[in-house]
């Protein structure tokens, strides 16, 4: 009955209660959107990294990951890519061969990484096919075929179809140049990557390079990302000989960013409910002052002052909750229309390009912010009670049934 | 033996500072049955009166005792647990809960004992038909006249089954039909229920019911007249 009491006493001044449920309801659905978009960014630029270049495991030898000279290898790479192809969950798999290089052009030069792929398995584990702007991926029909951000051609100032020397470093040390032909242009999202990354044939290093086929690094994709960490350690237990590592230990700065954003976020939710907690006081202050005699009257016949405290508290949690199921409803629906169509930021592309931010912005909460903020939203309507609730408690009930509001 | 006996109660307000006497050596038994008013001048302690018996003050000197237990030094939540079971209270501006309906500003007292649902239903509705309100038991007080709502207030009082019933000129905002139906109901809850009243008054018409008339002037008290046999 004392909740009931609670509920009915909130809607005894409808205009005030809807002034207070509207600013709960607005501030939490901003607050939800903009938590949303945030949490869309840093997922944004960890996905462009998995997407474009990590995966999310790579297999290298120790030494590779020591120092990435050529001849750190991995040994029977095809055997274990074989091995490999038995993980449950995988997407894709692609052997790669890393070099450090220079790309020069008529026009200029600029150090590069040279990705060596097989350009079939390569498409299952990144998207760079999916990302070729101008021209075509690689097919393994030409040799010396070579696809290259847009951020390098334009510095190198070349095109689709035009002619590229690649040089890097041979077995023996020696340097090898290689001509090849940019038979695409692809643009990720990432200006870095774009302006320092080319993708050749595997078989074509593997010719320039003389001898047998080499790989440097594994990359695996997986169905789904929430399997990492099982995948990540069954491997680690198989091959101890190899540095097997996720995305977050290849870019830890990229794990930081999602973590970050998460608990920041929070804290930008927990600030929005600060603010509102002085409006929910206010509210339920002036309901406490508009029934003093009231209060008064349930004190003299019998009323426990904790059992007063409790029914402002509760009249509080329903405000706030009133207020805050709307507003989740709405940031809800705000979040789900706009994660399916997109935000455009073409506009800042170029900016967020440098940040590796996609210009198509999916805004997305993880369910257990949800959680977060259900209890945020409980520790408001507490801290909102305790003004208005002392207020009652301490009122005198024979000088509280004789005032008149 | 006396519901109510106040020994010497003295009330000073500000008795640190400029102190204001209320009530000076205040002697008194109420027993079973009483349908006593206490009447008197603005002023002269009526209310601060009420208020110490009814556990909402407390004196500044003297006892006083409730069903033999001495209320006068009792702590806060003791005095506010003992009010619930042994005091019932009606009061000038009705000070019913507007949004609750006549059932269930009754049974909100009942609710406070931990009185169960079923038993709260029966004795409302109970309660509530020996006032006169069998039609009016789920309006809610907007919905009822004055002497109506006065009604519902009385109910309230006596759901709890208290040793004695304050009134706090409980006539003063009720037409002269309202204000005569509301005593009828009070004087035939005294008389089938033996149910003790305490008024504090100015209404001439709660005057001439009352069965004892205690007159306070200046905080003391100047009269105790028994008009029937029922009083002492």
């Amino acid at each position: 009955m004392l909740a009931g009491i609670a509920w009915k006493n909130i809607w005894r001044n409808k205009k005030r209660s809807m002034v207070i449920l509207t600013a709960i309801a607005l501030g939490l659905c901003g607050g939800l959107f903009a938590t949303g978009i945030m949490v869309g960014i840093a997922e944004s630029m960890v996905n462009t990294a998995i997407d474009y270049n990590l995966g999310h495991i790579q297999i290298h030898t120790k030494a590779f990951k020591e120092n990435s000279l050529i001849q750190n290898s991995i040994p029977d790479a095809e055997k274990l890519i074989e091995e490999l192809h038995s993980v449950v969950g995988l997407k894709g798999i692609s052997g790669r061969v890393k070099i450090e290089g220079m790309a020069s052009s008529p026009a200029t030069n600029s150090g590069v990484e040279i990705i060596g792929v097989n350009p079939y398995a390569e498409a299952s584990v990144t998207a760079i096919a999916e990302k070729i702007i101008d021209g075509k991926y690689l097919d393994s029909t030409g040799k010396n075929s070579v696809v290259i951000g847009k951020k390098l051609a334009e510095k190198l100032n070349l095109r689709v179809r035009s002619k590229l020397v690649l040089g890097f470093p041979g077995r023996d040390g020696s340097i090898i140049y290689g001509a090849f032909r940019i038979t695409g242009l692809f643009e990720t999202g990432s200006a870095i990557f774009d302006k320092s990354t080319v993708f050749v044939d595997e078989n074509d290093i593997t010719r320039l390079l003389g001898g047998t086929p080499i790989v440097h690094e594994i990359a695996l994709r997986l169905v789904n990302g929430k399997a990492m960490p099982d995948v990540l350690s069954s491997l680690r237990s198989k091959y101890p000989q190899f540095v097997i590592e996720s995305w977050k230990d290849l870019a830890p700065e990229l794990k930081l960013t999602a973590e970050l954003t998460n608990v920041s976020m929070l804290f930008f939710l927990a600030i929005i409910l600060f603010g509102l907690l002085f409006g929910i006081t206010n509210t339920m202050l002036m309901s406490v002052l508009d029934r003093v005699r009231e209060f008064g009257m349930v004190m003299a016949i019998g009323m426990k002052r904790k059992r007063v405290f409790a029914q402002i508290f509760l009249e509080t949690v329903f405000l706030s909750l009133v207020g805050s199921v709307i507003g989740i409803i709405l940031g809800i629906i705000a979040i789900n229309i706009t994660h399916h169509t997109g935000i455009n930021l073409s506009v800042f592309a170029e900016g967020l390009s440098l940040y590796g931010i996609s210009s198509m912005l999916y805004p997305t909460i993880p369910l257990e912010l949800y959680y977060e903020l259900g209890i945020l939203i409980i520790f408001t309507a507490l801290g909102a009670t305790v003004y208005p609730g002392l207020k009652a408690t301490r009122l005198k009930p024979a000088d509280a049934i004789r005032t008149y509001v | 033996m006396s519901i109510i006996t106040l020994k010497e109660i003295e009330k000073v307000y500000n008795h640190t500072s400029v102190p204001v006497p209320a009530l000076k050596g205040i002697s008194l038994n109420v027993e079973k049955r009483d349908f006593l008013a206490i009447v008197g001048p603005s002023g002269s302690g009526k209310t601060t009166l009420l208020n110490i018996i009814g556990g909402l003050d407390q004196p500044t000197q003297g006892t006083v005792l409730i069903d033999g237990t001495d209320i006068s030094r009792m702590k806060p939540d003791e005095m506010i647990e003992f009010r619930l079971n042994h005091i019932g209270f009606v009061f000038q501006a009705y000070n019913l809960i507007p949004v609750l309906t006549a059932k269930e500003n009754v049974e909100f007292i009942m609710l406070l004992q931990n009185i169960p649902k079923a038993e709260r239903d029966r004795r409302s509705i109970e309660i509530l038909c020996s006032v006169g309100l069998e039609e009016r038991i789920h309006s809610k007080p907007s919905e009822l006249s004055g002497g109506q709502q006065q009604r519902v207030a009385v109910a309230r009082a006596l759901a709890s089954r208290p040793s004695f019933v304050l009134a706090d000129e409980p006539t003063a905002n009720l037409d002269s039909a309202s204000a005569e139906s509301l005593l009828d109901i009070m004087e035939q809850l005294n008389r089938k229920q033996a149910m003790t009243f305490l008024f504090s008054t100015h209404d001439p018409r709660v005057m001439k019911r009352a069965h004892r008339i205690i007159t306070l002037e200046d905080g003391q008290l100047v009269s105790d007249k028994c008009i029937d046999t029922h009083a002492v």
